[in-house]
């Protein structure tokens, strides 16, 4: 349903151009849910909102590839279609469901003013419908609810109307840039819920982007894991988690603090900062913080190759010279 | 267990809610509302709960940031609120704190050199300062040479966190208070800093009080942990038997709600996924503070107050009519 291919994008920023997003290709079928992993700076959010093109538009230069919806090149569209397109096909909601609201509107008429946008219905008949999205996100007594203004709302209450009012028009596709980053564990598991059983119940595909590994655990079909701008290792969930193949994944793995660890041990660091996006790139970028970097890794930029069924990495290491080499450091430590 | 570096005994923060001005106040936000609590010397004291569950309150009284409405706060046996300003200023030598963002917790106009050279200002310390300060930046992993007479901007968040916690441990106190001092990092980062924080309690022989809302981080670096609900302490216990045997209906929730980075454990376990909202800490609810979300909740808990008592279990202390069994939480789930 929606294909990227070969995307670039470069934002032109005070300091120099910021290579955000470095030759990205992936595909969703619809009904997916694909979790888009990886750190600040990763590029993870600014790839996000290409797919909406939502990135501020003179600064930021879509350089190569195309962004293939339902086989529209979204890349080429003029800003009316893209307009059409957003909110009603692909929808998106955000990580910071309190700025994402106006604070002198009423919810109601937000969500009202949201779904006569893209559907032509009169004032009554939108108010209906604004009741029942809220009634399907799970908030109780939406006719008083629906008079009340966003401040009277808590953190997860909001994130609840932006996901109603991204539900309006039934999109395909649903984009949660970090969903649910700013709410309570509590909280998170709730919304996180909420989303599986609105995807049971309108079938779209969902692309959740987080830096939470536990979260795309539990939701996600497919992972891309991405670091300075590229997917370094792409596969279904149980591959990136059971058969991490590639450098940056595994040490990102054991770097988390684990609830269903027993150990006392320290954690396992990766050395150094994520790179910086303004400079020229040569070889791997992962290769100044790798447990396994080699000399040639500084040279040559890796691939994303297949190693298995949908299973793809961008490494020079081949499985069998990973797991020596995982091996090898364990033995060691 | 060794002595006890603070004590805190029936301790209450309120804030009055102006609602009328020139009226009144008859409205207050209990935001620590009857807590009791010790910190064992070279130990680490986690606190977790949501964010309102007042824990930041606790750490700003402890530091005389807020003044407490009744209760005591004693640092080795002394009763913090009945000191005098010289006696306080001689003190806080003794309690730091590490806080949650680095970005707003260094001058952004001081060299890094001169943020950590602050405490020694403070306290008209002047013997060899500038090789005190880097000492002090060899020890939290900063490079003195190269770091010294930059300023903060020019830092990622994890080395900005480095440099607080060195401004910190400066005087050599006797109790840091870091609140939230990792939850603003990356995972990569995250556990360099959780490392950091590891090292110098073995170094230095610190003693923590270490809040956080992520129980795994707290899991990792905790002796002992507490969990705390609209300002009061739920359950307390020692950090191995906290983990295997949460006893109270809220710390099982928590922990429950926490997505575990892997997909098969994810799927196959029972989640107890609470309903609602955390209720306002003007108006809490009568009895147990939490019966309203309690799945277990009984008549008895909306009626009377669940002392904070010693369990049969080793080293827990829960707050509950009905502490949970573990059995019998897999089977009401």
């Amino acid at each position: 349903m929606l294909e990227v291919k070969g995307l670039k994008v470069r934002i032109h920023s005070d300091k120099g151009v910021v290579k955000a997003v470095n030759g990205v290709s992936f595909t969703i079928k619809a009904g997916q849910t694909v979790g888009i992993v990886g750190e600040s700076g990763s590029g993870k959010s600014v790839l996000a909102q290409s797919l909406m093109r939502l990135n501020p538009e003179p600064t930021t230069v879509y350089t190569e590839g195309e962004i293939l919806f339902q086989d529209r090149n979204i890349l080429a569209l003029t800003d009316k279609e893209v307009r059409q397109l957003r909110g009603s096909d692909i929808a998106m909601i955000f990580q910071d469901p309190m700025s994402s609201l106006n604070p002198v509107f009423k919810i109601g008429d937000q969500l009202i003013d949201a779904i006569r946008a893209k559907q032509k219905m009169s004032r009554k008949t939108a108010k209906q419908k604004a009741t029942e999205l809220l009634k399907d996100v799970g908030i109780s007594d939406p006719d008083r609810r629906m008079g009340e203004y966003p401040h009277q709302f808590s953190g997860g209450m909001r994130q609840r109307v932006l996901i109603a009012m991204a539900l309006a028009s039934k999109p395909k596709l649903l984009i949660a840039d970090e969903p649910t980053t700013a709410l309570d564990v509590t909280i998170q598991a709730q919304i996180l819920q909420l989303l599986k059983n609105i995807q049971n119940k309108y079938g779209m595909a969902i692309i959740i982007i987080t830096h939470d590994l536990g979260v795309v655990a539990n939701m996600a079909d497919n992972i891309l894991v991405m670091y300075s701008g590229r997917i370094v290792e792409e596969g279904s969930t149980e591959d990136i988690f059971y058969r991490t193949t590639m450098p940056y994944t595994w040490s990102l793995l054991r770097a988390l603090p684990r609830l269903d660890a027993n150990d006392q041990e320290q954690l396992v660091t990766i050395k150094g900062n994520p790179p910086n996006l303004l400079g020229e790139m040569k070889g791997c970028s992962f290769y100044q913080r790798c447990p396994f970097a080699t000399e040639q890794c500084a040279l040559s930029d890796p691939v994303l190759r297949e190693i298995g069924k949908d299973h793809r990495v961008a490494c020079i290491l081949s499985e069998s010279e990973f797991i020596d080499q995982v091996n090898q450091l364990q033995s060691i430590q | 267990m060794t002595e006890e570096v603070l004590t805190i005994r029936n301790l209450h923060v309120h804030f009055p809610v102006k609602k009328i001005p020139f009226k009144k106040t008859t409205e207050y936000v209990k935001a620590v509302n009857g807590i009791s609590l010790s910190v064992h010397k070279g130990q680490t004291l986690g606190i977790v709960g949501e964010s309102g569950c007042g824990k930041s309150t606790l750490a700003r009284t402890i530091v005389g940031l807020e003044k407490p409405t009744s209760g005591q706060i004693l640092f080795e046996g002394e009763d913090i609120s009945k000191m005098n300003a010289k006696r306080m200023h001689e003190l806080r030598r003794d309690i730091q704190m590490v806080f949650q963002d680095p970005y707003t917790s260094l001058h952004p106009r001081m060299k890094v050199g001169e943020i950590i050279a602050a405490p020694f200002k403070a306290y008209k310390i002047k013997d060899n300062v500038p090789s005190r300060v880097k000492e002090l930046m060899e020890l939290v992993g900063l490079n003195p040479d190269e770091h010294y007479d930059r300023l903060p901007h020019e830092f990622s968040g994890g080395q900005r966190q480095r440099i607080g916690i060195a401004r910190a441990i400066a005087l050599k106190p006797k109790l840091l208070i870091c609140d939230e001092p990792v939850s603003a990092l990356d995972v990569s980062v995250q556990a360099q800093v959780i490392n950091l924080f590891e090292n110098l309690q073995e170094e230095l022989g610190l003693t923590y009080m270490f809040i956080a809302h992520d129980l795994s981080v707290v899991k990792h670096i905790a002796d002992q942990v507490a969990v705390m609900y609209l300002g009061k302490v739920m359950e307390i216990s020692d950090s191995d038997s906290f983990y295997r045997n949460a006893r109270h209906p809220y710390t099982n929730a928590l922990l429950s709600a926490i997505p575990l980075p892997d997909p098969l454990q994810e799927k196959s376990r029972k989640q107890l996924v609470l309903e609602g909202e955390l209720p306002s800490p003007t108006h809490p609810p009568s009895g147990c503070v939490f019966h309203t979300r309690c799945p277990f909740a009984k008549d008895v808990c909306k009626q009377s107050i669940p002392p904070l008592e010693k369990d049969d279990v080793q080293g827990h202390a829960v707050a509950c009519f009905y502490p949970v069994q573990h059995h019998e939480l897999e089977e009401t789930i």
